[in-house]
């Protein structure tokens, strides 16, 4: 009885805290699931999130190493993958995206490879192996699909983007420490603007980096900060990177716990809390979709569960 | 005639054989199995191998012996994006004026390492070994995370057994004999047992084991050295004289070897690697580097 009192009163507080700070849009959580486990619908460290046309999702349970399907309200579909290197398998997936076809795209990271599924699916293609050729990955992470149906992969570990067409063949790479403005990691999460621009989340700079499809830098915007006082476009290790059907920005603002809009031409429109409870070791939002009806879906790495919530 | 030196020479083959048979090759016969000689240097984290007895890892290979560089540990601890991990005042890894700093998750880290330990293997040019044990601790967000924690199984970070159980596994005591076997290292370097660090000292004890199981086994293997640090010469020790090196190897000619290779771990130096460390004085008595004889099939 007290877990239920407890949980409610966790949503009550929730819904308190995700009404917008500047008053002018209100954010409502309208679902939540999941929970540690490796039964369908629950989760091991879920890392990214993608939306397919039909408002159909997507999430790589990572350390359950399968991608998991729900429907738009985020009802159990189904489910694929287990440990492994043989196709269909993963070994620490990060990265999920979806084309305009349906199909669907893993960074299978520690495998070094991408793979595409059909949507119920079903294995299509791999591609990939480790090193630092073409045709080879150290570490994938992030990726993007634009309406083109290109793919873009953060190869991490060689610093660089790689571009494939639908059929995974290589098509063209760009990047470096030195361009991207790094010292030590490649930022891992990345999206495509209805611009077309590459939008890519620079956590360690605490910042969003923009590039064009050829990898020139056409912007930047954020700035360090972190706690009470935080104001809009400060960020503390942003991470996850996703764009709405306007050109929208969302992000997701790792250690102050929260998610930030920035319209098309990247102005602060609001934020909210996806945590109850700031506790630096348990809660943060990692991965971001939004969906054709405007929700806005986000995992939670460490709570093990994703959220939906209403910008209304 | 003809038949005797058939029978002759039949007699002579026989007694070649059982010859050969009764006394096993020595060493340095059965060494030729393999083209080179070579030196394995196995280091419990990615830049032990490095610190250890990087100069003499360079030197032996500059005389031509294969060197083969083990990193044990799936390093799953102590990266950070804004700062080296251990020096406050280190080079920042950022442009922002975060005063924090950010562990990198496990599987990022042990990425990383892995990458900086493939560079500086590079730079010997030695062969790169992951025996891929899990670190029995890492960082999730900012808390750090200990094995004996419920969240750490949950986690189920990459990688074998933990390194300080692996001693009573044989599963993993054969992986390194197998790496022994494979190599068929004439000269095997690691940390001293029971060594300043609880990785260290028992990587030491694992390859230990491994290293006498495999001279069991008859594996053409040649010396086992320790290095000279850590609590074997502590005060105490010195002072009664005990565990003083038998092995020094000049290395003053290949100390830029060595600090290039050091230099190759960023997350752990920021890439100022010695100069930093030691605040750009040089430590003269890294022009020789010091190792105990633990064990020698060569006698």
């Amino acid at each position: 009885m007290r877990k239920y009192i407890y949980q409610f009163l966790a949503c009550v507080m929730l819904v308190l805290l995700t009404v917008s700070l500047r008053g002018q849009t209100s954010i409502v959580m309208a679902k939540k699931w999941g929970g540690f486990g490796d039964k369908p619908g629950e989760f091991r460290f879920p890392t990214m999130i993608a939306v397919d046309r039909t408002g159909d999702v997507y999430v790589v349970d990572q350390h359950n190493h399968r991608i998991q399907k729900f429907d738009s309200e985020g009802n159990f579909l189904s489910m694929w993958g287990k440990f492994g290197t043989q196709p269909g398998e993963f070994n620490y997936p990060y990265g999920v995206a979806v084309d305009s076809r349906g199909d669907v795209y893993v960074s299978d990271m520690n495998n070094n490879r991408i793979q595409k599924f059909s949507p119920d699916g079903r294995h299509l293609l791999t591609a990939g192996s480790y090193g630092p050729g073409e045709q080879e990955f150290k570490y994938p992470y992030g990726i993007a699909i634009d309406a083109d149906d290109y793919v873009y992969v953060m190869d991490a570990f060689n610093y660089r983007i790689k571009k494939l067409d639908a059929n995974l063949k290589f098509l063209a790479q760009w990047g470096s420490q030195e361009s991207i403005g790094i010292k030590l990691y490649m930022p891992h999460e990345i999206a495509v603007g209805k611009d077309g621009n590459l939008l890519m989340t620079d956590r360690q700079n605490h910042r969003v980096s923009i590039f064009t499809k050829d990898g020139k830098l056409v912007g930047r915007f954020g700035e360090f900060g972190e706690g009470a006082g935080v104001k809009g476009s400060q960020f503390s290790e942003p991470r996850g990177v996703a764009t709405g059907a306007n050109g929208e920005i969302f992000i997701c603002d790792r250690y102050n716990f929260r998610i930030q809009k920035f319209n098309a031409q990247k102005d602060f429109q609001t934020q909210w809390v996806t945590s109850a409870t700031f506790d630096d070791s348990r809660f943060f939002p990692l991965g971001i979709a939004i969906g054709g009806n405007g929700m806005v879906y986000v995992t939670d790495h460490y709570d093990h569960t994703v959220h939906i919530y209403k910008l209304l | 005639m003809n038949d005797n030196v058939k029978l002759w020479q039949a007699l002579m083959f026989a007694c070649l054989v059982s010859t050969a048979c009764f006394f096993p090759e020595p060493l340095e016969a059965q060494q030729k199995e393999r083209p080179r000689k070579c030196i394995l240097v196995f280091g419990a984290h990615a830049d032990d191998v490095d610190e250890n007895a990087g100069g003499t890892l360079a030197k032996y290979v500059s005389m031509g012996y294969e060197g083969v560089y083990v990193c044990a540990i799936n390093n799953l601890d102590g990266c950070n994006l804004e700062r080296t991990p251990w020096y406050d005042e280190g080079p920042n890894f950022s442009v922002s004026s975060s005063p924090n700093k950010y562990p990198a998750g496990a599987l990022e880290t042990s990425q990383l390492r892995e990458e900086e330990a493939r560079k500086a293997a590079a730079v010997y040019p030695a062969i790169p070994v992951f025996l891929n044990f899990k670190e029995p601790t890492f960082f999730m967000g900012r808390r750090r995370v200990n094995y004996e924690e419920n969240i750490f199984n949950e986690d189920d970070p990459p990688g074998h057994s933990l390194i300080s159980l692996a001693s009573h596994l044989d599963d993993d005591l054969d992986m390194v004999v197998e790496l022994l076997k494979k190599y068929k290292p004439e000269i095997v370097i690691t940390h001293t047992m029971g060594g300043e660090k609880l990785d260290h000292g028992n990587a030491a004890y694992l390859i230990y084991l491994a290293f006498k199981k495999a001279s069991e086994e008859k594996v053409p293997l040649g010396k086992l050295w320790m290095v000279v640090n850590g609590w074997l010469l502590d005060a105490p020790a010195l002072k009664g004289g005990k565990r003083k090196a038998d092995v020094q190897v000049d290395v003053r000619q290949f100390l830029d070897k060595k600090y290039k290779a050091i230099n190759m771990h960023i997350s752990q130096n920021g890439g100022f690697g010695r100069d930093y460390v030691t605040g750009n004085k040089t430590q003269t008595k890294e022009v020789i580097e010091e190792f105990i004889t633990v064990m020698d099939n060569t006698n």
